[in-house]
């Protein structure tokens, strides 16, 4: 079947089958490596995307369900010369080590905050926030130093 | 992925729509609403339906409404509107579990009607509804019927839904000042499915000092989730009191039938169901205005 839909603010189609998770549709059809594959099992939020603004594990989306919705993928935040905001508190931050699972915990700190967090920040809750995503390397301090302070008073 | 023979995906926009489908065709079809367990049963092979019925499109069966006696929750609301939900704020019993539910990606697409079907036993959110004796809403073509969610779920992951019928919506009574609710949990990892979960719900004297109600049920001890009659036998009408509590709780093991698996032994289990019903009672009695 075929499915339209907004990626990274552009109308795009794809020909996609019901069963397939838009993940590999984003990676093979409109090569977005961005959205990393992980555990294929929603556990580990590598392939996190914003579906309409909200976060969503794209490996547990079944493509047909973006048609006439709008995604955004790591790829879709930084402008020409700067960085999304959150994507530079990480790099301010040094929020990563490898580098796998960031684009996955990005997606999910923007729909974070995006979502009037409380200020100032609480680690209880970024902690919650964040829970739907791992990373092997950094031990998480560094990313909630990262995600604390892309908070701002709404 | 060859084996997967999948036909077609149906989204309509309205209820009457999505019956003729379920009532007209000869094919398997499976009713999806978020996906997020779907879409694991289809990676494991667990499904091969012929065609989707996806209801998140359907406005009627998304959102919370309140009448005067009751709160009705349409089957495809997400987990993360219940948790904003203004009309749900005084229900703690549902944001303990809402909060507690995976996480914030899984609760964005995942909802209350897609969990009802689905019928596992671990389910966060189904002891909270069934201390709240909530009903479940039914409907097809040409009928419409009302059960308990306590009957619904007949057996392991198996629901009482007809190949013709849908999940509509999930009402329960609205619970008054005297009331006080709570849902504990323990989970190997953060977000992840209860290795026990318990809910308590109860409803205090105008002194606040007795038991008028109480109910409990468990998840993850079970071939469904269980509402613990002896424990809430041997509290209603008594004294609030940590000892009454605490002898209650020894009672959960004739309610419930854990197994051991790699989330803890049936042992370990049963030890937990009596911690956490300890908990959620007490946290209830106190969110209902008891002194403990």
């Amino acid at each position: 079947m075929n499915i339209s839909f907004k990626l990274n603010g552009k109308s795009v189609s794809a020909e996609v089958s019901p069963h397939q998770p838009l993940r590999d549709i984003l990676r093979s059809q409109f090569d977005l490596t961005g959205v990393k594959v992980g555990c294929h099992s929603g556990r580990c939020g590598v392939c996190s995307i914003l579906l309409d603004g909200k976060v969503v594990k794209s490996c547990l989306l079944m493509a047909p369900k973006v048609n006439n919705h709008s995604i955004t993928t790591i790829e879709g935040l930084a402008t020409k010369d700067n960085l999304h905001p959150v994507q530079q508190a990480f790099k301010d931050n040094f929020a990563l080590q490898c580098g796998y699972c960031t684009p996955g915990f990005i997606m999910a700190t923007v729909d974070y905050v995006s979502s009037s967090p409380t200020y100032p920040p609480d680690r209880d809750e970024i902690k919650s926030a964040i829970k739907g995503n791992v990373c092997r390397c950094t031990g998480y301090e560094k990313i909630i130093s990262a995600v604390s302070s892309s908070i701002t008073p709404s | 992925m060859s084996h997967y023979n999948l036909q077609s995906y149906h989204s309509p926009s309205d209820l009457k729509s999505a019956l003729q489908l379920l009532n007209n065709t000869e094919e398997s079809i499976k009713i999806v609403a978020g996906g997020q367990s779907v879409m694991l049963l289809l990676r494991q092979g667990f499904l091969s339906p012929d065609a989707f019925l996806d209801v998140s499109c359907i406005p009627e069966l998304s959102g919370v409404s309140l009448d005067k006696n009751k709160i009705s929750i349409g089957a495809a609301t997400t987990y993360s509107s219940l948790e904003l939900s203004k009309e749900l704020q005084s229900y703690s019993i549902l944001l303990d579990a809402l909060h507690v539910i995976a996480d914030p990606q899984i609760r964005n697409l995942g909802t209350i009607g897609g969990a009802l079907g689905h019928a596992d036993p671990s389910l966060d959110i189904v002891p909270p509804l069934l201390c709240l004796d909530s009903k479940i809403t039914l409907k097809s073509l040409n009928n419409t019927r009302t059960i308990s969610l306590l009957d619904f779920h007949k057996e392991y992951m198996t629901a009482d839904l007809s190949k013709d019928e849908l999940i509509h919506s999930i009402t329960f009574d609205h619970v008054t000042k005297n009331q006080g609710g709570a849902y504990e949990k323990v989970s190997n990892v953060e977000g992840g499915w209860p290795t026990v979960g318990v809910a308590a719900q109860v409803e205090l004297n105008s002194e606040s000092d007795v038991l008028l109600n109480v109910k409990i049920a468990l998840a993850a001890v079970g071939d469904t989730a269980i509402r613990s009659n002896s424990m809430e036998k041997n509290l209603i009408g008594s004294e609030i009191s940590i000892d009454s509590i605490k002898e209650a709780s020894e009672l959960v093991s004739q309610d419930i039938d854990p197994i051991d698996d790699l989330s803890g032994s049936a042992k370990y289990k049963s030890h937990l169901a009596g911690v956490l019903s300890q908990r959620a009672l007490r946290k209830a009695i106190q969110r209902a205005g008891g002194n403990l």
